[in-house]
């Protein structure tokens, strides 16, 4: 009876296991397909999507087999990046094209700008990060800084980065504490947008390289005045590239060196003509010639933006937006520098490098990945599909190729124009920001939103500004 | 825990193979400890410590603790504005809720149409979507401006960026969401014997002394368990805040849960934020002991009250 009873038992167990291994199948085909359909999805759809999408590029049962050799040629590297889905897909074009000639193997990870930096931290703790990465200027000193990210010098040194046709100074941008922590993807630099057809509308000429802060002011107030068109506040989203502006024009740095300190703060004179200027602005949208701030705040696409919409007759920007205004728009707009202050002695222009490309520490061949950077900054292929979304060429050959090029449009002549011009008034480029800086940008941007809702005074805002660095930078 | 292992003992020695049951949790088993039970431990050790993620994690005390409370603005806004959408967005959900559930507790074909139908927000409301749905009905040029101008109101704010309006936008949207707490009083209600509103009528009883003498005194008990619920979730309120308004304008909307999320991942200060976690923890215990310690006053059950018979009829025979 005993014994029956436990083969029984037996039977039903291995049943059991049966199902629960069927189970397992089952999920695992389920899985399957889902990534196949997430693949189809990234693919096809043009919206971005929010989640990390990961896809894998076999090239071939042929390509796959050499991987098993560490040489160069067959590597199997896995590179992230934030961006837009034009990015994504022309930058996947790019690569496939280099895995197909050189028979790497890619893994691509990349995703949109709000969780990019989450993912890459959560990775970081797992030992997993990817083999290159995409950084961005306020976040490359904390990889760095903490051992995450190697010093690509010696491969500039030993040529697999090609650096022939870039200027030495550009390249300081991606320096952290003496070393090349990310080679820069382009240069960036800030700019005014304005619409021609409004300015001819109402009269006004359009605005000279070398202008002031007042003479902005009083221009919109014409042109509003003239058409009742309003232009929009400056950088009200990054209230850094104003000031920063505002700054440099006085003749400083808006951190300085070591990057414990604004070096500014101390003149009473900057601090004070800041202020004022801010305070100036303020006033314009009390007259109601500068966007209402309760309507600028809430802009997130690009065709939420009025001077997009040709209902603005200018927006201060970063002038990698410039070729996505302009097509949005339909039509060609001017490009001024962003002005000086009244009181100022030079031009508040600066080169910013736009994002840079880095390596990982745990990068089982870094040589290879270094040959991929190589590829994405000098390759005239890769620089054609790319275009300058990631900042304008450091490359003089590709920026020479770019604007002689028949096949390039014209907003991307127009701004490569426009960098050239800045270039040639501004001697270096600006280095990565100090540690905690993200935190401290993000006081001044709020400080500075609450002076134009009429919250805060400019004084204040100054003020609290500094007052926060000295307790959050370190 | 004595108690616990000896249960244990006992029970595997009556079966012999309690390990059958270990399998059946064990998908379950394997999730609470890699994504709730390990966090939880690790992330008290870690708000000790100052921890970037990128370095091993450095121990410093209580030093998150006290800048915390003595050295960060932000902290008592999010606060703030935490506790204003935890006490006005809660009553406002639960009344609704049991508006709604009200409505739908009788016997129509069409109630669990219905039913369906007002349970969805709940379903939606969660997502990504519903929240850039809500960005772009409550901004300027949005539908809420454009209805209200065709009822005749002029109206041309933006209301997610009008620093008195953008936190009652991601209220609504909370309040929106009140199916799962309807549901559980739509079952609630179907409890209540209908003998007792019988009675009651014939005593005379209009609807409103009804509600307040039979319908909301039987239903305390789930009240009650549906305040405890949402207030729970009402504090970790995170997604609507990041995606409709990001905390602005202003910092009008930094809901706490944001705060600690921009501390950790955004400004790489991940000791921080775990040390506002541990806090957050601390405020929702507390209130939630609050709500527990008060039920004794305002919850009834009913076997308290055949209780009470049950020693009034033993007092008799004494």
């Amino acid at each position: 009876m005993k014994k029956r009873l436990k083969s029984s038992k037996a039977k039903k167990l291995t049943a059991l296991l049966l199902a629960a291994g069927m189970c397992v199948s089952l999920a695992a085909c389920g899985s399957g397909t889902d990534e196949q359909s997430t693949q189809e999805n990234a693919q096809t759809s043009a919206a971005s999507t929010e989640a990390a999408q990961t896809q894998t590029e076999s090239q071939g049962t042929e390509a796959a087999q050499s991987t098993d050799a560490a040489s160069d040629q067959g590597a199997s590297l896995r590179i992230a990046w934030w961006g837009s889905q034009e990015r994504h897909n022309d930058t996947i074009e790019a690569l496939d094209l280099y895995a197909e000639e050189t028979g790497s193997e890619f893994t691509y990870e990349y995703t949109s700008w709000t969780s990019y930096f989450e993912n890459l931290a959560t990775q970081t703790v797992g030992g997993n990060l990817p083999d290159i990465i995409q950084m961005s200027t306020t976040d490359i000193i904390n990889y760095s800084q903490n051992g995450q990210i190697i010093d690509l010098q010696p491969y500039v040194d030993d040529g697999t980065i090609d650096v022939t046709n870039i200027d030495e100074s550009s390249l300081s941008g991606g320096m952290v504490n003496g070393q090349l922590a990310g080679f820069t993807t382009g240069s960036n630099t800030i700019a005014v947008f304005y619409n021609t057809e409004i300015f001819d509308q109402a009269g006004v000429a359009y605005p000279s390289d070398d202008w002031t802060w007042s003479e902005f002011l009083s221009t919109a107030k014409e042109i509003y005045d003239a058409t009742g068109i309003q232009t929009e506040i400056p950088f009200l989203s990054e209230a850094r590239w104003a000031v920063e502006a505002m700054v440099r024009s006085m003749g400083y740095d808006f951190f300085s060196e070591d990057g414990t300190s604004l070096p500014w703060a101390e003149d009473e004179a900057v601090v004070t003509a800041v202020a004022n200027t801010i305070q100036s602005i303020y006033e314009g949208v009390q007259e109601g010639y500068l966007v209402d701030p309760e309507v600028q705040v809430a802009w997130s696409a690009t065709e939420d933006y009025y001077i997009s919409q040709g209902n603005a007759a200018m927006s201060l920007n970063l002038s990698n937006y410039y070729t996505v205004y302009s097509q949005a728009l339909g039509q060609e707009l001017g490009l001024a520098m962003v002005p000086q202050m009244d009181e100022g002695t030079q031009t508040g222009m600066y080169l910013n490098p736009n994002m840079y490309w880095s390596i990982s520490a745990n990068c089982e061949n870094p040589q290879a990945a270094a040959a991929v950077i190589n590829y994405l900054i000098n390759d005239e292929t890769a620089a054609k599909l790319i275009g300058t979304d990631r900042g304008i060429s450091l490359s003089s050959a590709i920026r020479d190729m770019m604007a002689t090029d028949a096949e390039t449009d014209v907003y991307t002549k127009n701004s490569l124009e426009y960098v050239n011009r800045v270039s040639a008034v501004v001697s270096s480029t600006n280095p990565a920001d100090p540690v905690n800086s993200a935190e401290l940008i993000s006081v001044l941007k709020n400080d500075y939103v609450a002076v134009m809702y009429g919250e805060m005074t400019a004084q204040d805002c100054v003020a609290d500004f500094i007052a926060q660095a000295a307790s959050i930078l370190p | 825990m004595e108690k616990v292992s000896s249960l244990r003992t006992k029970r595997r020695r009556r079966s012999g193979s309690s390990w059958i049951g270990y399998l059946f949790i064990g998908p379950w088993l394997i999730c609470f400890l890699a994504f709730t039970a390990i966090p939880f431990v690790a992330s008290f050790f870690l708000s000790f410590t100052e921890y970037n993620m990128l370095s091993a994690p450095k121990f410093i005390g209580l030093d998150n603790y006290i800048e915390m409370f003595t050295n960060d603005n932000l902290f008592s806004t999010s606060m703030g504005v935490t506790f204003q959408f935890v006490f006005v967005s809660i009553p406002l959900r639960l009344i609704f809720a049991l508006l709604v559930a009200m409505i739908l507790n009788r016997k129509s074909k069409a109630v669990p149409f219905y039913r369906v139908v007002y349970y969805l927000p709940s379903i939606l409301g969660g997502s990504v979507a519903v929240s850039v749905m809500w960005k772009y009905c409550f901004s300027k040029t949005g539908v809420v401006n454009t209805f209200l101008n065709a009822l005749g109101i002029p109206s041309d704010i933006s209301w997610i960026s009008n620093k008195d309006t953008a936190l009652w936008c991601i209220i609504l949207l909370f309040i929106w969401q009140f199916g799962s707490p309807m549901l559980i009083f739509l079952s609630g209600l179907k409890q209540i014997p209908q003998s007792y509103y019988e009675a009651a009528v014939v005593d005379g009883a209009g609807p409103v002394k009804k509600f307040f003498k039979i319908t909301l005194p039987l239903l305390s008990p789930i009240i009650f368990f549906n305040l405890v619920m949402q207030m729970i979730g009402g504090f970790m309120v995170f997604s609507q805040a990041m995606i409709i308004t990001d905390g602005g304008p202003m910092n009008r909307t930094l809901v706490y849960a944001l705060y600690l999320y921009r501390q950790s991942f955004k400004y790489y200060k991940m000791g921080y934020g775990c040390a506002m976690a541990w806090i957050l923890l601390v405020i929702i215990g507390f209130f939630t002991a609050l709500v527990f310690k008060s039920s004794s006053a305002w919850v009834f059950y009913e076997n308290e009250l055949f209780e009470g018979k049950k020693k009034k009829k033993r007092r008799k025979e004494k």
